[in-house]
């Protein structure tokens, strides 16, 4: 099983327009510093930087600044200079101080820092329009959703909280066999093509159920739990489980028994805030920067083995009879900057935000030790 | 003031040794005597004072590790090693005759420090007896409103130990940034 240990990050970051000595400075610093493995690219080296960085104090002006937007329009560009900007964008100060340095750039990475001029400014130089809109700064984009109850997944579900042994049957053939009473699961197929025919959402599915049979019994090893786990991220890959939307509050009733359960990425950090306070989707993006694949799949996996509590709107009885009828809205917006929740949000910071009593530094150099060993 | 130092703990023969050797950057320090008592059905050995393994950050920080003695006539050394620590691991052997009872008594022997100090509990040798699960223990622990990690470790993988370890750091701070 692959470890749920953090991994280093890499972070692509191209340098435009910089001095030698600028240069050199930034690589030096980048091979110190390592909880992020950033990682220079060069211009016409054919690899997409995550960040470009763009000295803008060498005569040129704000013109490579904007170039680059143009080449990259999906990564953040950087306008790295001792004055200012005019206008509005992600900003790194001239020169760079080694203290905040890295927390900028995750800041930057992640859409932040964005610089916003002042008023006077503004008004020197009406013809400079804001480069991103009174968002900027803040984490959004559109998630799609998919229903747990339909497939593969839900036919699981479904069958594991039966009193009888079913078997779950594709084209006629069996795919799994469920045992509540032992609570296992005998597997019939590849894990790979159990995994293909998760991401199935059009695959027809019957359950029947079936006779008790010792040998069969005998031969079934995966636990019911472990299974739905496995399954569930696999059915999600990086949906939202209907009916929970963006608004949902939901918390972690329990730690999941992460050393036996498929990985995902970032749960044992994901389990260590859920246990401590309830959130949204919206608050979660806002406070964890994490990927939001990573989060979803996470939430699918605690939603489904049940070890996730969410508001009641949403009860089984109501989803139940949602998932008969053919409107599920399959796209919805996570927006980060979604306020309407605003003591959740302070509540969600002072969680994530760990024990005052605790060094931060000591505890990422224990983590970095554990991981690096 | 919180230490550097994280306490392993738990019945005899858990495996509180074998997982302070799989973290520890030296060989760890065993003060090993020959079992006189029930342990020599166990083991043929037993700590009589700690286990001492250490985690080097740099030439100046250490994080230590310590394992208290399994056996009750030693508790009083439990107290003195647990001060200060920053959290502390309970192993626990599932093959025991009665493993929620070890739970309880454990809880109980490290009830100060457990009142500032995260709780982060491996359960061994579920490949041995799989009953009780996890989630009986986790129950158990939300009856004493613990909402812990609880989770079914090897003493004798790294990889196991590790995990029970980061865990008990991302519960002390989870945006701990790696």
């Amino acid at each position: 099983m692959d470890s749920l240990l953090p991994k280093i990050k890499t972070v692509r970051v191209m340098l435009k327009d910089f001095s030698e000595q600028q240069e050199a400075i930034f690589r030096m610093a980048f091979k110190m510093h390592n909880t992020t493995n950033y990682e220079v690219v060069a211009e016409g080296s054919g690899l997409t930087p995550d960040m470009v960085l763009v000295d803008v104090d060498n005569g040129k002006g704000i013109l490579p600044w904007q170039e680059m937007k143009k080449e990259y329009p999906d990564v953040p560009v950087v306008i790295f200079s001792q004055n200012e900007p005019i206008l509005a964008a992600p900003y790194l100060h001239k020169p760079v101080k080694f203290d905040t340095l890295f927390p900028t750039l995750r800041s930057l990475a992640q859409g932040g820092s964005i610089f916003q001029p002042t008023e006077s400014v503004m008004d020197k130089n009406p013809a400079a329009a804001p480069a991103q809109n009174a968002d900027a700064g803040h984490r959004k984009t559109n998630i799609k959703r998919f229903n747990p109850q339909s497939g593969l997944l839900g036919a699981l579900k479904a069958a594991s909280t039966r009193s009888h042994d079913t078997a779950v049957l594709h084209n006629g053939k069996p795919v799994l066999i469920v045992f509540p009473s032992i609570q296992r699961v005998l597997l019939t197929i590849s894990a790979e093509e159990l995994e293909r025919m998760c991401k199935d959402d059009t695959l027809e599915i019957v359950a029947k159920a079936v006779p008790d049979n010792p040998q069969w019994k005998e031969k079934a090893k995966v636990t019911i739990m472990s299974c739905l786990w496995q399954m569930a991220i696999w059915s999600a890959h990086g949906r939202l489980a209907y009916p929970l939307t963006p608004q949902s509050v939901f918390t972690l009733k329990r730690w999941p028994n992460l050393t036996r359960l498929a990985p995902v990425p970032e749960s044992m950090r994901l389990s260590a805030f859920l246990t401590k306070t309830s959130v949204n989707l919206n608050v979660l993006y806002k406070v964890m920067p994490l990927e939001m694949s990573d989060i979803l799949n996470y939430i699918a996996a605690t939603y489904v083995t049940g070890f996730l509590a969410t508001d009641s709107e949403f009860t089984e009885q109501h989803a139940t009879q949602l998932s008969r009828t053919a409107e599920m809205q399959r796209e919805v917006s996570v927006n980060s900057a979604d306020e309407t929740d605003k003591k959740m949000s302070q509540a969600a910071e002072r969680a994530a935000g760990g024990s005052q009593e605790q060094s931060r530094g000591l505890l990422s150099r224990l983590m970095r030790k554990l991981t690096g060993k | 003031m919180i230490e550097n130092k994280i306490i392993f703990t738990g019945p005899v023969g858990v495996g509180k040794t074998t997982a302070i050797s799989a973290l520890s950057d030296d060989p760890p320090v065993q003060t090993d005597a020959r079992a006189s008592d029930m342990t020599l059905v166990r083991k043929g050995y037993t700590t009589v004072a700690m286990d001492y393994g250490v985690i080097r950050l740099d030439e100046q920080t250490k994080v230590h590790l310590y394992g208290t003695p399994g056996q009750e006539r030693f508790n009083f050394m439990w107290e003195i090693l647990s001060k200060g620590s920053m959290g502390l691991v309970l192993l626990l052997d599932n093959t025991r005759t009665n493993p929620l009872k070890d739970l309880n008594f454990f809880l109980e022997a490290f009830k100060e420090l457990l009142k500032t100090a995260p709780l982060v509990v491996g359960v061994t040798k579920m490949d041995v007896r799989s009953l009780p699960g996890i989630d009986v223990y986790q129950k158990y622990l939300a009856q004493h409103n613990f909402n812990v990690p609880v989770f079914e470790v090897d003493a004798r993988q790294e990889d196991d130990v590790k995990q029970l370890v980061s865990a008990m750091l991302f519960s002390i701070d989870p945006g701990l940034e790696v």
